[in-house]
């Protein structure tokens, strides 16, 4: 069953997320998991992402970027074994009223002329981690971070060579100073899942 | 090392981002049709107006927008500027839609804390002749008014050394943005060079000066400002028990201030003030201080070259804070007033020719200061220095036969 969860925090932390939780409750829902070729994926139909400040940003012709990342852990629930961060890219229209999203590997790179679920359900389906070398029968930890990145934070985790995973780690683990974040979890088997086939690239 | 290495990895950061955000965003294909800065009850069109609020050099660059394909991260750099140069609490942008199809109006808007309080040095100087000289003011702004209070000894401007407080009340713009009230005081104790005491008579020096001047400015038309108001000003005697004299005068000006910007910026001062004494405002002395001054400037890459005259008329009987002087640290450089006229003069002329060329400066000034009556003597003097910003130190020459006894000068706002 999904669940939200904290990481380590501290006890300011702790206060904030009490204060919080009850925001990203209300955002989050619960968090289904595909199967998809090889590729794990969250299934989050109720996460409404471009919305409140974000949106407000975006409709004063800012590019807002959201990064995300899912992690995988063993089944003590502490030791990661693979990490997958990804980051969008969005804008709005001011005239067309339409989103743009730029996600950077996918193919193709950028869509034009979205609504906001179109462009939210594009993002959520570049959020991929590859299955391969899980043991079939092994239960581990799936967890999902989203949160909006500004370009000060950006100058740290993305560089020529792509994003930096020690920059993420310490970006989603760093309070997030007003900003919403999404954190969710599950515990899983790949044997429980339905295995479909792949549906990248649609 | 490690510093040269995190800089790196930031600009390369930097510029990994922005690139993203103009091949990102997809309002990056429309182009600024107009650029709108606002604040709490005033507004301007850099492209258009020139308005003294913000530097010419970021209005240059708001102007720039105008005309070219909109580009998010430049806004973002160009509020943080306008934050740090208006002392703004927020900077926000917003892009909006264009009165035509593919075009958008960008509105920076300001938010200025209701109150605030600064601190300044207005003058700070040494000039070799006249020794040091400064002003220290803190000023709290509530709802756009501002109350200052300060403390002044200026051994530089004058003939008199005055010592002493400032207060000022300026008020928030009226009628419309166009007008301000301001109410200053000041209470100063004087201090007479030696030359001066022996050329004046007895009843022409003063132990304190206290002056109250109300003024109204009323901004007529964009580069035209036109203020006036009243001085009183209450002249303590030398002689203990006597009663002091007034010197209340009608006070009135005119400013006028074009700025041209092409491949090379030029800007046009022209100014008049007149202070007229009269026995009507219950003054002891009779007179009228006629003063106008003419300021060109011409700015082409580090190069800089400035021409500013002045001149002045007194007629009647004026106290002496009222009469000319040259000699100082903003004319005829490197000759002594106490020398050129103890008193100050009645009549008066100059002008200065300065060339900068990056943080360097020469200078030529040319005058002459006389009583009427008198025959004009013309004297000049060069001087060269660094000036970057407010800060300036420079070496002046007086022009005379004979002789050559180097003036050294240092400060900030003079």
């Amino acid at each position: 069953m999904a669940h939200l969860c904290a990481a380590k925090m501290g006890r300011r932390s702790w206060l904030l997320a009490g204060l919080a939780l009850p925001l990203l409750v209300a955002r989050a829902g619960t968090m289904d998991v595909a199967f998809d070729g090889d590729t794990l994926r969250p299934v989050l139909p109720d996460l409404h992402f471009i919305a409140g400040r974000a949106l407000e940003r975006l409709k004063d012709a800012r590019t807002v970027v959201f990064l995300s990342q899912i992690t995988l852990l063993r089944d003590d629930h502490v030791t990661p074994f693979r990490h997958a961060p990804q980051r969008f890219y969005v804008s709005y229209d001011i005239w067309e009223g339409r989103f743009k999203v730029t996600i950077p590997g996918a193919v193709p790179e950028s869509r034009l002329g979205l609504t906001a679920a179109q462009a939210e359900a594009w993002c959520m389906d570049n959020v991929t981690v590859s299955a391969l070398g899980v043991a079939p029968d092994r239960d581990f930890w799936m967890r999902f971070d989203l949160r909006t990145a500004d370009p000060k934070d950006m100058a740290g985790i993305v560089s020529e060579s792509g994003i930096s995973i020690s920059g993420l780690i310490e970006f989603f683990s760093r309070n997030p100073d007003g900003e919403p974040h999404w954190m969710m979890e599950r515990r899983l088997r790949l044997a429980d899942l339905r295995r479909t086939p792949s549906r990248r690239n649609w | 090392m490690k510093y040269v290495c995190f800089s790196l990895l930031l600009v390369g950061g930097l510029l990994a981002t922005g690139t993203q955000d103009s091949e990102t965003n997809v309002n990056s294909r429309y182009t600024v049709e107009n650029v709108v800065v606002s604040g709490n009850g005033w507004s301007t069109s850099p492209a258009v107006d020139r308005d003294h609020k913000i530097s010419s050099g970021l209005r240059k660059e708001i102007a720039a927008l105008v005309g070219e394909k909109l580009n998010p991260a430049r806004l973002d750099d160009l509020a943080r500027r306008l934050r740090k140069e208006l002392h703004a609490r927020t900077v926000e942008h917003h892009v909006l839609r264009g009165k035509s199809p593919e075009y958008v109006q960008v509105v920076f808007q300001v938010e200025v804390p209701p109150t605030r309080f600064d601190a300044s040095v207005p003058k700070f100087l040494y000039q070799g002749e006249q020794g040091w000289s400064g002003a220290f003011e803190g000023t709290a702004t509530v709802n756009n008014n501002g109350f200052t209070a300060g403390l002044v000894s200026d051994g530089d401007e004058l003939v008199e050394r005055y010592t002493g407080v400032v207060a000022r009340y300026e008020s928030e713009p009226l009628l419309d943005q166009r007008a301000r009230l301001r109410f200053e005081y000041a209470s100063y104790h004087e201090l007479w060079n030696s030359s001066t005491v022996a050329a004046a008579g007895a009843s022409q020096l003063y132990r304190s000066r206290d002056e109250f001047q109300p003024v109204l400015s009323v901004q007529v038309a964009r580069p035209l400002e036109v203020s006036f108001g009243a001085s009183f000003e209450s002249l303590g005697q030398q002689m203990p028990g006597a009663q002091p004299l007034a010197a209340d005068a009608f006070v009135a000006g005119a400013r006028y201030r074009q700025e041209m910007e092409g491949s090379s910026d030029q800007a046009l001062e022209a100014d008049y003030d007149l202070r007229a004494g009269s026995h009507a405002l219950g003054s002891d002395y009779a007179y009228s201080r006629h003063r106008w001054g003419f300021r060109y400037r011409l700015t082409h890459g580090k190069h800089e070259l400035v021409d500013d005259g002045w001149g002045g008329v007194l007629l009647g009987q004026a106290p002496l804070f009222e009469r000319f002087v040259l000699g100082n640290s903003t004319s005829l450089r490197g000759w002594n007033k106490f020398d050129l006229d103890p008193l100050g003069g009645n009549r008066v002329v100059h002008n200065t020719v300065e060339y900068h060329y990056g943080i360097f400066q020469i200078f030529c000034d040319s005058g002459a200061i006389w009583d009427s009556g008198q025959a004009a003597v013309a004297r000049a003097s060069v001087g060269a220095g660094l000036r970057q910003g407010i800060f300036s130190l420079a070496l002046a020459f007086p022009l005379r036969d004979g002789r050559m006894d180097p003036v050294f000068m240092m400060g900030m706002n003079y």
